[in-house]
């Protein structure tokens, strides 16, 4: 990450002085660094709305109940001797918020199963192999209906805006299929 | 069809609420106890954010992407994948935000139903954010190391580009 994120403002800086503006690289930041605080202030509104429902459902019985229609998937693609039953269920609850496409509380209960996954974690600055299989899957669009995008080409006028629906659909089953390959060969090379 | 998406989310909501009541929990200290937790996770996640973001402009803004594009662009053009395409994928790992304004821009000037416009819709319905998402799921167990999170993902990625370039070109949509 440390590489990765200096190399970008690295390569940006010189790259300003190059072209002889460097005058652009603080307004950049100022812009960015509002647009951040701005797009947080958002963000936070509907995690807490979020946190606070999906609090009342962790401690429900139904919410155990739940987490195991998910098991036999699990046991699929995880080490499930690795994962607790709290893990399993905010998991459980990441995917299923994911495919119903409520991008806010997915992230509250992904950031929840990391923290439950971390406590099983033999290293402290490494993700575990089920960690990154996690964050794997959330990169990946689970999005059953891309509702944004299907509106978005309605505004623009689009003849057959949910026509994208079932090609978004072949191209997440490929691209899943493909990044959970390589995370588990990479997850054998990477340690 | 339109009115049952509409409807799954404020019908779980009510669902969750009636289960906490038939359990007889106090769901409403259940609520504000989630919300201070929510509060604690935004205070986590909210350096990456900035992090993330500031970094992403400064690559956006300084003109640095365009240059580092300069030679991957032509080998592309010959396959057939338009100009923008190519922005929109290097953009699309990276920022919710600015894809979606890449995508705008395609359906303002070839419309959504063109070749670029069916490509860009399928490539932002099958595709996340990839290294913003890795950032933040990371970020909250305050781990920098990434081991090979990032390559399988973009790897995902590229496949999911591919494919949608491809169903395109046979027409499929």
């Amino acid at each position: 990450m440390s590489k990765i994120w200096s190399f970008m403002i690295i390569i940006s800086i010189i790259i300003a002085f190059f072209i002889g503006n460097p005058d652009i690289i603080i307004n950049s930041i100022m812009d960015s660094s509002k647009n951040a605080i701005e797009n947080v202030i958002t963000l936070a509104a509907m995690i807490c709305f979020w946190s606070g429902i999906f609090n009342i459902f962790d401690k429900t019985s139904i919410s155990k109940k739940f987490s195991k229609i998910f098991k036999i998937f699990f046991k699929k693609i995880f080490n499930t001797k690795e994962l607790s039953d709290k893990a399993q269920e905010y998991m459980s609850m990441n995917i299923s918020t994911n495919i119903i496409g409520i991008g806010n509380a997915a992230t509250i209960n992904g950031i929840k199963a990391m923290e439950e996954m971390q406590k099983n974690n033999k290293y402290v600055d490494k993700p575990s192999d089920n960690m990154t299989i996690f964050v794997l899957l959330n990169t990946a669009s689970l999005q059953l209906i891309p509702t944004n995008m299907i509106a978005m080409r309605a505004i623009y006028g689009s003849t057959d805006p949910s026509s994208i629906v079932i090609p978004v659909w072949i191209v997440t089953f490929l691209s899943l299929i493909s990044g959970i390959i390589s995370i588990k060969i990479l997850n054998k090379k990477i340690r | 069809m339109n009115y049952i998406i509409i409807s799954i989310i404020p019908l779980m909501i009510l669902v969750i609420l009636i289960i906490g009541l038939n359990e007889k929990k106090d769901v409403f200290k259940l609520f504000i106890d989630g919300v201070k937790d929510g509060i604690k996770t935004v205070y986590n996640i909210f350096p990456f954010i900035l992090a993330i973001t500031v970094s992403i402009g400064l690559l956006n803004s300084s003109g640095a992407l365009d240059i580092l594009l300069i030679p991957i662009k032509p080998i592309l053009v010959k396959f057939g994948i338009p100009d923008n395409i190519i922005t929109l994928c290097i953009l699309r790992p990276l920022s919710g935000s600015a894809s979606t304004s890449v995508v705008l821009n395609i359906f303002k000037e070839s419309g959504p139903d063109s070749l670029s416009g069916k490509i860009a819709s399928i490539i932002m319905g099958g595709t996340e954010t990839t290294i913003y998402c890795t950032t933040i799921l990371l970020g909250a167990v305050k781990i920098k190391k990434m081991r090979g999170i990032l390559i399988a993902g973009l790897i995902a990625d590229s496949v999911a580009i591919i494919t949608s370039i491809i169903l395109v070109n046979m027409g499929i949509i």
